[in-house]
């Protein structure tokens, strides 16, 4: 548990800030920033010094080579850009540095502000094992199994996964992202999966510490998101489905989640706003739960602003990114829960540079860009005609965004939306998410996050 | 010639390193003419060096190896100036460190291309240089 539940971190004050991160999240942080009057510093790689969204900061400075590693995630560079600019506060964005404990707590040793939780909370909830001890003594519904790792002995590690019920999954307590895990559907092949996860996780993420849980067969990918201050507020903003996905990465994300019943997920939020205070959270973070036969099982929370934000943002009708800021400036949250409400539906589809068939990443040059607009669009985006998608990034090139006052509004509304937009000269995903869209289970509601893969099989094979 | 391996992604990633350490973000192989171009980095339009053109071109430009605060106090200010190789060229201030920016090779220093105590970025064009034999 985090040492920092009992006393208020010094806020800090600052009128500058750096945007450690690229593309489209770096453009949404910055609008956030020019909305609340902060000056922005954007570091870049000497792949993005080209880009056209550099010219709206203050400050656009390159930082080091293409590679990831040696720019956006190269906490030094990005330390000296801060001091060199003046900038009192970092802002992650998603991915990159934005769930480092040592960045953070880094940062904060520069005497700047990380706007995001502190190194202890990051800590706490990026070990599997911790996190599910403080989400179990908060009462949040966790899947079945132990919260402690698994022990060397193999006939107990047999007792545990006879108690829980086969099929279990063997995961890695630092993995993530779809790796570190195993699923084990009979007593026989458990110990052969112990060992390879073990070795896997040792290799990957320096720790051969593996726990253990049910495996849920058909669940749907639920969260929920909260916004906490310095002062011990914390409030949800509602809950997303995120079923969508196509080897962990979602594809297709969605506000409210269909078919969940205020009763049923009102107390696992309430769990959620107790596990943060008792770990002295502050900013925004997600829950996220699969949720399966009317149960919530928590999964992990992710410390950071999802790229899936703008679907809570259209129905609750809230800034999270500059809500985010505030509270980074020590400011108590501005609402209540009891001022939370959510209207209507919003989906969110992530626009990929990749073939849709094969999913390989498409690097390019984009030679016509045509975007929707109209009351309830919103293009998330930082591509525009002659911007060159390099190779050494994620591929996320834009996020298309709909809001309509019911969920087959919504759906209609994207429709129109993904008719209308095209992107020339690069692959992009974007047929396959027209195609989505017309899928009658999908437009159903309630798809589980197996839904995805087995409808590309399909469509692959037919 | 060597025996690396172009298949290694090691390989690919010390070359593509070396590459853009040397100011370059783009080859560009044109089968039909059996020529290669290095693009180098740089504001538009883009300096193309061609490597089929003949006798090696003597301009050169010498970048900034990572971000700072240019700082042109502790050499001379006289322009053009013959350097040896190694020769500090100026240096980049971060706080209270200065970090030097030297010569790769003998050179003449032709023109400086930012201005004393300018803010400036990794891979940034510091000085226009002719290489000497």
């Amino acid at each position: 548990m985090s040492g920092d539940a009992t006393t208020v971190p010094a806020a800090r004050s600052f009128d500058t800030v750096l945007i450690a991160n690229r593309g489209e999240i770096a453009l949404r942080v910055l609008r956030a920033c020019k909305e609340l009057g902060l000056k922005t510093v954007m570091i870049c790689s000497q792949a993005d010094r080209d880009a056209q969204y550099g010219a709206l900061a203050d400050t656009f400075l390159c930082i080091g080579p293409g590679s990831a590693g040696k720019s956006y995630l190269n906490q030094e560079a990005i330390l000296l850009a801060a001091r060199l600019t003046g900038a009192g506060a970092i802002h992650p964005g998603y991915g990159f540095l934005s769930e480092n404990a040592a960045f953070s707590a880094a940062i904060e040793a520069a005497g700047m502000a990380f706007i995001g939780p502190s190194a202890a909370s990051i800590s706490t909830m990026g070990d599997k094992i911790a996190a599910k001890s403080a989400m179990m003594a908060a009462g949040v519904p966790c899947v079945p199994g132990p919260d402690t790792a698994l022990p060397d002995d193999a006939a107990a590690v047999q007792a545990i996964a006879a108690k829980i019920g086969y099929p279990v999954i063997v995961k890695a307590a630092g993995g993530g992202g779809g790796r570190g895990m195993r699923v084990v559907l009979e007593a026989q092949h458990l110990q052969e999966a112990v060992s390879l996860t073990r070795e896997e996780a040792r290799q990957a993420f320096g720790s051969p510490a593996l726990y253990m849980e049910k495996f849920l067969q058909h669940p749907r990918h639920i969260e929920l998101q909260v916004l906490c201050d310095m002062h011990g507020n914390a409030v949800w903003l509602g809950h997303r489905d995120c079923s969508m996905q196509r080897r962990h990465q979602k594809v297709v994300e969605e506000a409210p989640a269909p078919g969940i019943a205020p009763e049923r997920i009102g107390p696992v939020a309430e769990a959620c706003l107790t596990a943060c205070r008792l770990i002295g959270y502050r900013g925004v973070g997600t829950f996220e739960f699969l949720y399966e036969d009317g149960e919530f099982y928590f999964i992990e929370m992710n410390t950071r602003l999802q790229v899936e934000h703008p679907v809570t943002e259209m129905t609750a009708d809230i800034d999270i990114v500059q809500a985010q800021i505030r509270v980074a400036q020590g400011e108590p949250l501005a609402l209540g829960q009891g001022d939370v409400t959510t209207e209507g539906h919003a989906f969110e589809c992530r626009i990929n540079a990749e073939d849709p068939e094969t999913f390989l990443a498409a690097a390019g040059t984009i030679t016509g860009v045509a975007l929707p607009s109209g009351p309830g669009i919103r293009v998330d985006t930082h591509v525009y005609t002659g911007y060159k998608v390099p190779p050494y990034y994620d591929s996320l090139i834009g996020k298309l965004i709909v809001h309509a006052p019911s969920r087959p509004e919504a759906i209609a509304a994207m429709r129109r939306a993904l008719a209308q937009t095209r992107i020339d000269g690069i692959a992009t995903n974007l047929p396959l998410l027209r195609a989505l869209f017309d899928d009658a289970a999908f437009a159903a509601g309630g798809t589980d996050i197996h839904y995805l893969e087995t409808w590309l099989k399909q469509r692959s094979a037919a | 010639m060597s025996r690396l391996d172009f298949t290694d992604p090691a390989v690919l990633d010390a070359i593509a390193a070396a590459l853009t350490a040397a100011g370059v973000d783009g080859i560009e192989i044109a089968q039909s003419s059996r020529t290669l171009r290095l693009v180098v980095a740089g504001k538009p339009p883009r300096a193309t060096v061609h490597l089929d053109a003949g006798p090696a071109a003597a301009a050169d430009i010498v970048t900034a190896p990572m971000a700072g605060l240019l700082d042109l106090r502790t050499v001379p200010s006289d322009l053009p100036r013959i350097v040896r190789a190694g020769e500090i060229l100026a240096c980049l201030r971060v706080g209270p460190v200065l970090v030097p920016v030297r010569a790769s090779k003998a050179c003449t220093v032709t023109r400086c291309l930012c201005d004393a105590d300018a803010l400036v970025g990794f891979g940034d064009r510091l000085f226009d240089i002719e290489a000497r034999p």
